[in-house]
């Protein structure tokens, strides 16, 4: 049944003429922008770079969260899936798989781009993109999680920000740690560690919240 | 006890002889405590009179984590038996503890001018503090955005839990980068090894707070089930239903 | 669950029950009516009249567990078992909830999959005489298509109860023909149906009961 849903929302986002894409656009120019409030000198950004980029990624996703649950709450189909056999956990977790790899996974590969513009050296491009895989579940988790306390709420884009900071923190600290680990111990660094736990707590913590903040939207 | 005061009425009837307790207690100990904070105590050998600053910023710092706690607490119990007691309270707990953790920054900010020499360090508890802030002020936003009553309550507890669970992952978190990236001369002040004679005035001023906590409180909560009761008093069914069988 | 409702198809349907007592329903914290007690089981038919914004839409989504009851009750049981609003209930809202830039087809299909009674969606594509318009986006349906849309979604979801908002707004007298159609099938097959409408199309023929929303003066 995920799959449906997940194949459902995929073939929604491909046939939206490219909204999908935006999330990309906004991370294009993100980079850019702070590239020239920064002076544009190469030497001066390489130490800042994955900093950056891990900022991209994350403003990139908070202003995508709201859409998560907007549209299917407003034309009632959330109504008609909590009417249905299906359970919301799963509904939950169909949405962070896709919201992932519609949202995430294609600012994921775009780092390489973005390290080129930054001469970043290879091992710390390494670094951020597997830094960003293993943040990426509590990334979209706790983006379903505030999506379903704020649906059908309307301005929430600013509101969302503010709830989800305090759960990415955690993510940006040890994400950005991470490129001095790796440099250090590979994949063995403790903060790749760090982050794999904190992806675990989102699937043990944020997905039933998630499903429970949406059971009290229709009840 | 909890469940005696589960009604409304007798709630009402209860903060009706608690409320003026908590009120006058934390008048008393705020006037002995500063007393002796502020008069009697001696200045500190390194940071001279500044150190009273610890008087206020401590407790503060004590009071907003005390104040989340209990929000989280009410959230549970307003989540597991849907009590509108329980949702008056976490919300009531909530608008004091903003105010005790934005006083905690700016009295910390104040004792980091002599302390540090800069109005703000990004140490690890002022940090902390400042997230906290932004959570408490994301779980005022919840009530704020959302009219109906018996939803905001729950969204708000979910999130209100939710962020429980995440604040010993913050505090580990903003440890660890703080240590990384602070040289280690730099060290929080109200250090650990208090003399009597600066201990006794700062549990008295905790005392203080925490009454103060206790009565604004019971105060916000005493507003709140009065403020939903004339809501219901005052509202008549629009329309009736007639029932046919043909 | 799911065996259990498959037999809705079959000749013997389950014992299903909504039950309401002492209801009050509420719109935005203003109270709408209240004390209302009913209940509709297999067989029935019930009516619900009343002007626009007296509350019928709220009373509908209390009754599909959409809503929560302000107070008093609402109970849900399939063979005299309790059970949640969606084991018995299907809704169809007053607007259509298909996805604009997928097919008929398509849509129909995803919620047959979520129901697991993906061998109905033809059966149900052709009975609402949509079958032509199967393979187009449902942005391009008109407003009465889209509403036969829905009334597949109901057909798909072998639920014993049916829940109507204003099914006949829209459609013209073929299809309100087909609506009266299908409940008189559906309740032929031993299930129920709660429409609500403020006009009276011919299913209100063959209502048991009819509920009247009046406003109080």
């Amino acid at each position: 049944m995920m799959r449906a849903m997940i194949k459902r929302d995929l073939t929604l986002a491909m046939r939206s003429g490219g909204t999908w894409l935006y999330g990309l656009f906004f991370f294009a120019v993100f980079i850019a922008l702070s590239a020239i409030a920064l002076g544009g000198s190469l030497n001066l950004m390489r130490p800042f770079a994955p900093a950056l980029i891990w900022l991209a990624v994350i403003f990139s996703a908070m202003l995508s969260f709201p859409a998560i649950f907007q549209t299917d709450f407003e034309d009632g189909n959330l109504a008609q899936f909590k009417l249905s056999n299906q359970s919301l956990l799963s509904l939950c977790m169909a949405k962070a798989i896709s919201f992932a790899a519609l949202s995430i996974l294609p600012l994921i590969l775009a780092t390489p781009l973005a390290a080129l513009v930054f001469d970043m050296p290879l091992q710390n491009v390494m670094a951020t993109m597997i830094s960003l895989c293993l943040a990426a579940p509590a990334l979209a988790i706790y983006g379903v999680l505030s999506s379903a306390i704020l649906a059908g709420r309307q301005g929430g884009g600013f509101l969302i920000v503010l709830i989800t900071t305090p759960f990415i923190i955690p993510l940006l600290i040890f994400g950005v740690e991470a490129i001095n680990g790796y440099a250090q111990s590979a994949l063995a660094a403790p903060e790749l560690r760090v982050l794999i736990g904190l992806s675990l707590i989102s699937i043990a913590v944020g997905l039933p919240a998630a499903s429970a903040a949406l059971k009290a939207q229709l009840e | 006890m909890i469940n005696y005061l589960a009604n409304p009425v007798r709630f009402l009837k209860f903060s009706k002889i608690a409320t003026p307790i908590f009120g006058w207690l934390s008048l008393a100990a705020f006037i002995w405590g500063l007393y002796l904070a502020l008069i009697k105590s001696p200045p500190a050998i390194e940071h001279g009179q500044a150190v009273r600053m610890m008087y206020v910023h401590v407790p503060a710092a004590w009071c907003a984590q005390m104040a989340y706690t209990a929000l989280a607490i009410a959230s549970l119990v307003s989540f597991i038996w849907r009590h509108p007691l329980a949702d008056s309270a976490a919300r009531s707990f909530a608008l004091p503890g903003t105010a005790f953790t934005f006083l905690a920054l700016v009295t910390g900010s104040l004792w980091g001018k002599p302390a540090w020499g800069t109005w703000w360090q990004w140490d690890g508890r002022m940090t902390s503090v400042l997230i906290l802030l932004f959570i408490y002020l994301g779980y005022l936003a919840i009530w704020n955005i959302i009219p109906e009553r018996k939803r905001a309550a729950r969204l708000a507890s979910i999130l209100a839990m939710v962020g429980f669970i995440n604040i010993p992952i913050i505090k580990f978190s903003v440890d660890w980068w703080n240590t990384l990236h602070q040289p280690a001369s730099i060290s929080s002040p109200g250090a650990p090894g208090f003399p009597p004679e600066i201990l006794w005035p700062l549990a008295i001023m905790v005392l203080a707070y925490t009454f103060l906590f206790g009565w604004l409180s019971l105060r916000g909560i005493e507003a709140d089930v009065v403020r939903s009761r004339i809501a219901r008093a005052n509202t008549k069914p629009a329309a009736t239903a007639i029932i046919e069988t043909l | 669950m799911a065996e259990l409702f498959s037999r809705i198809g079959a000749e013997t349907p389950i014992k299903a029950r909504l039950k309401v007592s002492d209801l009050s329903i509420s719109r935005g914290g203003t109270p709408l009516f209240a004390g209302l007690s009913t209940s509709v089981s297999n067989g029935d038919i019930l009516w619900i009249q009343g002007d626009n914004g007296i509350g019928k839409t709220t009373l509908l989504g209390a009754l599909a567990g959409l809503n929560r009851a302000e107070t008093g009750t609402v109970e849900w049981s399939a063979d005299n078992q309790p059970c949640e609003a969606r084991d018995i209930c299907a809704y169809q809202p007053h607007k259509s909830y298909a996805k604009p830039s997928l097919t008929a087809h398509e849509d129909l299909t995803f919620w047959a999959k979520l129901h697991g009674t993906l061998s109905l969606t033809h059966h149900a594509l052709e009975k609402v005489s949509l079958g032509p318009k199967a393979n187009v986006r449902t942005q391009h349906l008109s407003a009465g298509q889209k509403r036969r849309l829905a009334l597949a979604k109901l057909i798909i979801s072998q639920k014993p109860i049916w829940i109507m908002d204003e099914p006949a707004a829209a459609l013209d007298s073929d299809g309100t023909a087909l609506i009266d159609e299908l409940v008189q099938a559906h309740i032929a097959r031993g299930g129920a149906a709660i429409i609500a409408s403020h006009s009276g199309a011919r299913v209100l023929s063959s209502a048991t009961r009819t509920l009247t929303l009046r406003a109080t003066t």
